[in-house]
């Protein structure tokens, strides 16, 4: 060990530029649009138009005379297995004649034809006689099963939480508080519609490019709908405009229909979804109805928490009983509680199917628990931020799945931090201030505290691991491959810097390549906030055996102590030597046969969960945050500006401060949206606000003038240098902060998001009455 | 959607390619485009306006100034006569969609594209603004109110198309424009409403919240004659509230929007000491 190096520059919390940020910026980069083969045949897709029926049939007669028109598929050209879903294959790939549609956006048909106007026109002109059957609408007639979409009940999935006794809780209480919250969808909004192109390849296969999150998921559906063994069908990943959870099992729906055009015509088939078929057929945020009772001390201790939570499911579960883990996970909020109660169920509704979506079944459940801690502090007079302090989560506290916290939990830092950032007491006052002389605009502060599971937890373990692949060229250049997608979040530039970081070679060298299935193994989904951890863990590993390897040669080349020699920006050195390029080094390696290539692997540590009674350990580690933010509520209108925002999260370490800010931003955003304005409108099971004309996203306009993070680097041991998560933390934190702000500015309680104009309006008059 | 592009060099060459019922004017396009990608119009024949230079120009005619038909919000927006004389045409434009759309979209294209929510046509329907027409049998003028008869129709016959639109110059008023919508850029009125008061005369539009944009012509007499002190005011937003006919939609429901029409006339008109109110 040598004490007087000096200390190096890390390239690991730096900041640098995004690798693929020319390329996006320029317009050169290529997504599923941009990729065209000879022969290409354009598809569009005939959806139900019916909430629930039976298909008699399909006549496709008309349609088929369409000149340019190559092929019109159903049920009766798929030639495995017609069934699609992830977690419980319960949809149809194409629905059969005699079948029930059970949902406006359900698939029927494809059609292939010479150009996308022609596929679509063809599309419109396929005729289906579906007998109409009662459609059910909403959790609560769903619940009365009456009518029944799917076998037995519509209530199909539980899931629970049992830990102290509630009831003992309640009765040491000095104040208890019930109440009903409800979270409606929201639609992930991506910039780039869904969209593949499926070819059968040169090795006798179909290899799809696509707009995709999990390539392996959409290997394994598409060799089932294929009959293809997994070796005959490749992934590879195209440049992704934004996924948000939206592009998690999607795509294998979407590649499957594509797919039934290649295979039956032989050619390569391009499926581009406009954006009213996005919305109309693809996932959402779950809808969460849900109730709480909440005991406290007077001094503002949490004694006992009991919830049950509704999930709407829509006509398929696909992913839902995985999404309700981590609404059951989070249902208690970010805090140490002895006594916990949680049932969670999902329904089918003849809807929507939703699935994944940034936070993935948790943030209906943190709006609706950070409201209840918000109301308890108001009514017991406890200052909000003193509130969360009392019953925050420690190390050596327990979790609401009684998981005792050992190492990495930041959650008081987080608060201490938002306190100072935001200047609480004196930003308080501020708004009250404003207040007294404001009549029709009235401001609010609000709070919010939380957490979040790292990765795929207990109910994921079978599939939380992840394989890289890391090749240096004879140039000194660096090819990285992953299982993780980059789909805008900066996984690319994360995975660059830590081969950058292990190899000491420049960054600018770094290759990551586009996701392919056939380079690296079966990696799990790109989900869960996962991808810094395990991709980032396997590069790692990778690339300590590879440096290890230049360390060695090198010391055997200068004849020094393999302690001594330095990788550093594209130098190797040993001591006071002049050191040596990089690139140099590795001509040297392969004049002398090293092994310049190598795999990593990381896999999650063992969890041990107790499904019965929803103890154990729930998740490898949390990522917590706080949030304040100022609304101005306009008492006429009922219209909320977001005016002030200050959110500072744990992050274990910033392997990319530049990536983790944008994250923060954007998920902040992304959250306002969902708080705010983001109204998916139905009217008898169909999407009326199916563009961005009617389905409100925020504009920059929108965004608060005063914006302001703060990182908390708490480290987790298993993390590379110490990351845990922040894909989708950062964006948790925002709906109950705006909820509880505008909870504040007009007295009442806001127990609905979004908290459109509407909605506050009504919130204001009916209580007013 | 198939379509013939076509750019006449001379208002005569416009007239003839008009002479096709399928074919439709392309001004901005902002409000055209949108309607064919979601087929509500599949016009045979689009035919752009932008050699046109005499349909570019704005002319100041004393009392009153003249938009040529090509004008885009942008160049509204740059206009000196418009910045001094009429205040509220530029209130409104301001919240009109964005930049990119304010560069293509026209206030002409706005009348006759005739959506109630249309904010340019709230200011010119408070400016009194005069429709000048050309077609087959010559030149007509109408006024803006009687040419807007529901929601995307206008008494254009097959031909037809509008030059220019001629409005009041009103800086001598003083003006207010509020716009309701669902965020804060880039969205479609939920409701709006237009002032322009003069001592004791008063001009009062609403947008979103009937088939058109509609005048309360019987709430400004009532203005006039009985005033709004005391017990008057409640009358007299009753009165203008009752020109109003919502409906329920996608954007928001009749309720919501009887609310706030209500709501802001108590504001505007109740509370002159409160800011934003200049109107009083
Ligand atoms: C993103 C977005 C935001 C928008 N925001 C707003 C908003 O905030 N407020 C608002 O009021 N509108 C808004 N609009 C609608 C639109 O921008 C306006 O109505 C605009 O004024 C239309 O003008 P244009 O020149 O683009 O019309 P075009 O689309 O070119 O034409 C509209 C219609 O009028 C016809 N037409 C055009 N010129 C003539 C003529 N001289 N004679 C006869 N017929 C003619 C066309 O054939 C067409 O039917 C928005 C649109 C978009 C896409």
């Amino acid at each position: 060990m040598k004490t007087s190096a000096p200390e190096r520059e890390r390239v690991v919390g730096s900041k640098v530029t995004r690798v693929d940020a020319v390329e996006k910026v320029t317009g050169l980069a290529k997504y599923a649009p941009d990729i065209y083969f000879d022969r290409m045949v354009h598809c569009a897709l005939v959806i139900a138009r019916k909430p629930h029926g039976i298909l008699h049939k399909i006549d496709a007669s008309r349609a088929q005379k369409l000149p340019g028109v190559f092929g019109i598929f159903t049920y009766k050209d798929v030639p495995g297995k017609n069934r699609l879903g992830e977690v419980v294959d319960d949809m149809p790939c194409l629905v059969a004649e005699g079948e029930t549609v059970k949902h406006y956006g359900d698939v029927v048909a494809v059609v292939a034809a010479s150009t996308q106007k022609t596929a679509e026109e063809a599309a419109r002109k396929v005729r289906l006689t579906i007998e109409e059957l009662p459609a059910v609408l909403d959790i609560e007639e769903a619940r009365r099963d009456e009518i029944r979409i799917h076998g037995s009940s519509n209530v199909s999935v539980h899931k629970k939480i049992r830990k102290g006794d509630v009831s003992k809780g309640f009765s040491r209480a000095d104040l208890i508080i019930e109440d009903n919250f409800m979270a409606s969808y929201q639609e992930h909004a991506y910039i780039e519609p869904q969209g593949v192109v499926v070819l059968p390849d040169t090795d006798y296969g179909m290899t799809v490019y696509g707009s995709i999150q999990c390539p392996y998921y959409v290997q394994s559906s598409l060799s089932k709908v294929l009959g293809f063994p997994m070796s005959k069908v490749r992934i590879i990943q195209a440049e992704t405009g934004g996924a948000f959870g939206g592009k998690e099992d999607v795509p294998s729906f979407v590649a499957s229909y594509a797919a039934v055009a290649a295979y039956n015509l032989k050619r390569p088939a391009r499926l581009i979804y406009p954006r009213e078929i996005d919305i109309h057929t693809t996932s959402k945020r779950h809808p969460v109805k849900s109730r709480y009772k909440m005991g406290f001390s007077k001094d503002g201790e949490i004694l006992a928490i009991e919830v049950d939570a509704y999930m709407d499911m829509g006509a398929y579960a696909t992913l839902s009983p995985v999404v309700m883990f981590r609404t059951l996970v989070h249902a208690a909020g970010a805090y140490s509680v002895d006594n916990v109660s949680v049932d969670t169920y999902g329904v089918y509704t003849n809807k929507v199917p939703p699935g994944a979506f940034r936070g993935f079944g948790s943030p209906q459940v943190l709006f609706a628990v950070e409201s209840m801690v918000d109301e308890a502090s108001r009514r017991l007079g406890i200052d909000p931020v003193d509130m969360r302090m009392k019953n925050a989560l420690r190390e050596g506290s327990r979790t609401s799945t009684d998981q005792l916290l050992t190492e990495s939990v930041g959650a008081v830092e987080t608060l201490d931090k938002v306190n100072e950032l935001s200047n609480w007491k004196e930003l308080n006052e501020r708004v009250e201030a404003f207040n007294r002389g404001s009549l029709f605009q009235k401001r609010g502060v609000g709070l919010s505290h939380i957490i979040y599971g790292v990765s795929l937890g207990a109910q994921g373990q079978h599939i939380d691991k992840s394989g890289a692949h890391v090749q240096i060229n004879r140039d000194g250049s660096v090819d990285v491959r992953i299982g993780g997608t980059e789909m805008g979040q900066g996984a690319k530039t994360v995975m660059a810097i830590i081969a950058a970081e292990e190899l000491g070679q420049k960054l600018s060298q770094i290759v990551v390549h586009q996701t392919d299935t056939a380079f690296v193994p079966d990696s799990g989904p790109t989900v869960a906030s996962r991808t810094t951890m395990f991709s980032g863990n396997a590069v790692r590993i990778a690339c300590k055996s590879l440096r290890e390897r230049l360390v060695k040669l090198y010391a055997e080349l200068n004849s020094c102590s393999e302690d001594e020699v330095e990788l550093h920006d594209g130098m190797i050195s040993c001591g006071q030597d002049k050191g040596m390029p990089f690139d140099e080094l590795i001509e040297e390696a392969f004049k002398k046969n090293v092994k310049m290539f190598e795999a990593g692997w990381y896999q999650s540590p063992v969890l041990e969960w107790d499904p019965e009674s929803g103890i154990g350990q729930a998740y490898i580690t949390y990522s917590f945050a706080s949030q304040v933010v100022v609304v101005e509520v306009d008492m006429i209108t009922g219209n909320t500006k977001v005016l002030e925002a200050y959110t500072v999260h744990d992050v274990g370490k910033a392997i990319n401060p530049e990536g983790v800010i944008g994250q923060i931003q954007g998920g902040f955003v992304q959250g306002m949206g969902y708080a705010l304005s983001e109204d998916l409108k139905m009217l008898n099971g169909r999407i009326l606000t199916d563009n961005f004309n009617t389905y409100i996203i925020p504009t920059i306009r929108d965004i608060p003038r005063v914006f302001k993070y703060g990182i908390v680097e708490d480290e987790f041991s298993e993390g590379p240098y110490g990351a845990k998560g922040i894909g989708e933390p950062s964006l948790m934190a925002t709906p109950p902060a705006i909820a509880n702000a505008i909870s504040r500015a007009i007295g009442r309680r806001i127990r609905h998001i979004p908290a459109t104009p509407e909605y506050v309006l009504n919130v204001i008059k009916e209580d007013a009455e | 959607m198939t379509f013939k592009l076509m750019i006449p060099n001379t208002e005569g060459e416009l007239q003839q390619e008009l002479m096709d019922d399928e074919a439709r004017i392309l001004a901005g396009g902002t409000d055209l485009m949108v309607q064919m990608r979601s087929g509500k119009v599949a016009p045979t024949r689009v035919v752009s306006i932008k050699k046109l230079e005499r349909l570019k120009e704005i002319s100041d005619l004393g009392e009153r100034i003249r938009i040529g038909a090509a004008v885009t919000y942008s160049e509204l927006q740059r206009s000196h006569i418009l910045q001094e004389k009429s205040p509220i045409l530029l209130k409104a434009i301001r919240q009109i969609g964005s930049l990119q759309i304010r560069n293509r979209g026209t206030a002409v294209g706005n009348i006759a594209n005739a959506s109630p929510a249309g904010d340019a046509v709230l200011a010119m329907v408070l400016s009194e603004a005069r429709v000048e027409i050309m077609g087959p049998k010559g030149e007509r003028h109408e006024s803006i109110e009687s040419f807007i008869i529901g929601p995307g129709r206008t008494t254009l016959s097959t031909g037809e198309y509008i030059r220019a639109v001629v409005i009041e110059k009103t800086d001598d008023w003083q003006s207010l424009f509020i716009k309701v919508g669902q965020r804060n850029a880039m969205c479609i009125s939920v409701a709006s409403i237009g002032v322009l008061r003069k001592g004791k005369e008063v001009r009062l539009a609403f947008g979103s919240v009937a088939p058109v944009v509609v005048r309360a012509h019987k709430a400004e007499r009532f203005f006039t004659r009985e005033g709004i002190d005391g017990t008057k005011l409640g009358e007299f937003v009753e009165r203008c509230v009752e020109s109003i006919s919502p409906i329920d939609d996608v954007r928001a429901s009749s309720w919501y929007r009887r609310q706030v029409v209500r709501g802001e006339l108590m504001k505007i008109f109740g509370h002159p000491d409160v800011g934003g109110t200049d109107v009083t």
